[in-house]
Order: structure tokens, then sequence, then C-alpha cells
């Protein structure tokens, strides 16, 4: 677990879906962990905020742009500690790593990593992050195609999901794409063209369909 | 009634459209006489008829510039393209950029995959200078190197192709 760094941000964070009690202990938590936590994080009442906490087994709507957090009740310091500071890690990557977005379209725009959101591919990744393992190919492919959520693109590229989301920071982190975050995915229901392809893959002799 | 679904060899001349076409089906092609604007043009393809009496065309487009009539005549309606470049040309870079103005459209609507011939380790440009020529185009597609006489790297080509209009829906 890493101390209280030198070079500690000022960070917000805001509480949803907890009742007074739980609320009051979680903050209180956390400005007991200040100085040992990798940044300075400030209880607010309104958005902006880097993250939202909310309670274990939470199924309400999260504000857009925030990293978020499931904390278990009874608190543990600890488990708490620890979860601060790899959101900590993971706003320092996507800060230095964003792209300009969509945003100005109103369609889409740049977000950190995190559930719902779509990764997309900015350019075909140099040659030295594919090397010669035809996984990643494919991956790039499917994310030059369009973008996909990680969950989706293992599913549907039957690549296992930590790999999906190791070669995901990998692309992210080189500046080659971007996080998302649509109000709904247009390729969500689609089925597209599948008989065709599967019957080009079949009289062909390639594998598939994916 | 069956349908005819046309994907597309393009590239310079002698870079091995025929031959990459013709591997992968293993037979040889045939010539077509297509409309060039208002000259007929022949073009050589091969024909994959599928499980429904549906008809996959494997086109190789002519090399040169002097018959992009011809190519937007086959680009209208094909389901996706493969551009071949020769990296034994003395300008590759240059020669993959006429091939994607020109058929930006057809890579807009559909997908498209960059296959470097005759590359050797080491020499420049890289893979990765091809991928900066599809940036700057705005087409982000996969760029490897081929060998079009070995039909399983032809195969990898319509592969990643597939998997993009896959990806797509279609």
């Amino acid at each position: 677990m890493a101390s209280a760094a030198s070079r500690a941000v000022d960070r917000r964070f805001r509480l949803v879906g907890f009742s007074e009690r739980d609320g009051l202990v979680v903050r209180s938590m956390v400005r007991l962990l200040a100085g040992r936590t990798r940044d300075h994080w400030t209880a607010v009442d309104a958005d902006p905020v880097h993250l939202v906490i909310v309670p274990v087994g939470f199924t309400g709507d999260l504000p857009a742009g925030a990293a978020a957090m499931n904390v278990a009740l009874p608190l543990r310091a600890d488990d708490l500690w620890s979860q601060l500071d790899r959101v900590s890690g993971q706003l320092a990557l996507d800060e230095g790593m964003l792209r300009p977005g969509r945003s100005d379209t109103g369609e889409a725009r740049p977000v950190a990593a995190g559930p719902g959101r779509r990764l997309q591919l900015l350019r075909w990744p140099p040659d030295a992050l594919l090397g010669s393992d035809l996984r990643y190919l494919r991956l790039a492919t499917m994310l030059g195609a369009r973008p996909f959520a990680i969950d989706e693109l293992s599913t549907k590229s039957n690549i296992p999901l930590a790999t999906c989301h190791a070669f995901a920071a990998v692309l992210h982190a080189n500046g080659v794409a971007q996080w998302l975050i649509d109000p709904d995915d247009p390729h969500a229901d689609e089925a597209g063209n599948t008989g065709l392809f599967s019957r080009i893959r079949s009289k062909l002799g390639l594998e598939g369909p994916r | 009634m069956n349908q005819e679904h046309r994907i597309l060899f393009t590239g310079t001349i002698g870079v091995g459209k025929s031959t990459a076409v013709s591997s992968l089906l293993g037979a040889p092609l045939v010539s077509e006489a297509v409309d060039g604007n208002g000259v007929p043009v022949a073009v050589d393809h091969g024909d994959v008829v599928l499980d429904n009496g549906d008809r996959l065309r494997l086109y190789g487009t002519p090399g040169q510039r002097r018959f992009e009539p011809t190519w937007r005549a086959l680009a209208d309606g094909a389901m996706g393209l493969v551009v071949l470049v020769d990296h034994a040309r003395p300008a590759p870079l240059a020669d993959l950029a006429i091939y994607l103005e020109n058929f930006l459209d057809l890579i807009a609507r559909t997908g498209c995959v960059i296959g470097v011939g005759r590359m050797h380790a080491g020499n420049e440009p890289g893979l990765d200078a091809f991928a900066d020529v599809a940036a700057r185009h705005g087409v982000v597609c996969p760029v490897v190197a081929v060998d079009v006489r070995d039909r399983a790297q032809v195969l990898s080509l319509v592969d990643l192709l597939l998997v993009q209009l896959e990806s797509r829906g279609g």
C-alpha cells in the first residue's frame, strides 16, 4: 500500500446511496486517512467530483465523468485506503493520457476507465504494441471498427477479460485509444449481416463466427 | 434471387492483387469487362459460391490511376477493401495515400485492411509509417506485412476485414 505521496493532489468525492449515519462513518474514515492516502480527499455534496463512493449493491445512476468506487459496510480502513489509492493511480493515468474527444458533438466524450464506458481506438497502434500476438491484432481491429465496452470486447472476441483489460490499458497509456461514455450504444442491438459473414468464413475455412 | 457480394483488392501494378486472390481461391482468375467512364476495362476476379447460392466475388482492381472511374464503379456496392502496398517501390507511402484517397467513401462505409508486401525486417518505412498515413486520412484499420503468395497470409487479411465488418454490424 502506498504511503502519502509527496506530490499528493487535492481530490473531491461525493457519497451516493448511503444512509445519513453510514455516510457520516465513511466521511469520518476518509478524514482519518488524510496524510496516508496518495491524494488529499475532500467530501463535497455537489459535482464536479473526481470520485463517487457508493455502497456495495448500489444500482442507481452515477454522475458521468467521475470514477466510481464501491465500499462494503461495515467499513474497513485498510480496504478504503487501498481503494482510494487505486482510484488515485487510475486518475493520474487518465489525466496524463486523455485526448480530445467528441464532447462538442454531444455524442460522447472522453472519461476515465470504468463500468459502462467504451474504448475507442484513435489510430492503428504501433507495431511494437501488437508484436506477433494475433489476439492483440484482432482486438485492435475490433476497436478500430467501433468503440467497445471491455466486457463486450471479451465476449465477442472470445479473448479473456483480463487480457482485454490489460490490452486496453496499454492502448490508453500509449495515447492511441480513449475512453468514451455514450448515452446509448448505437451498436448494442445490431445483429448485422452475420449470416453472410458466417457463410464466407465457412467457405474460406476461417474460424467463426465470432 | 441470389446476390453478389464484392471485396476489392487494390494497389499498384505488380503488387500482387491477382496473385493474392488466386492464392486465396486456389484457382486462376477470370476477366470481366467493367465500365470505366464509358470505356470497358478488363478486370480480373475470382468467385466463391456460398452455401445459399450467393456469390462472393474478389476483384483485383486495375492498378493505374487512369482507371479511377473503374475503381469508383467497382467500389459502388462493394463490401470491403484490401489495399496492397509494394514496399519495394520508390514511394510506398505515397502509393498508399493514392488508394486511400480514392476509396475513402468505401472505407468509411465498410472496412479496410492494408497489407504491405515485399517488406523485410528493419526496412524503412516501417508499418507504423503506413499507419501514420492511414491516420492522416482518418482511417483506423489493420496495417500488416503480407506475402501475397501465401494463402494463409491472404486469408488473414480477409479475416481481419470480416472482423471489422462483424464489429460494425455489417
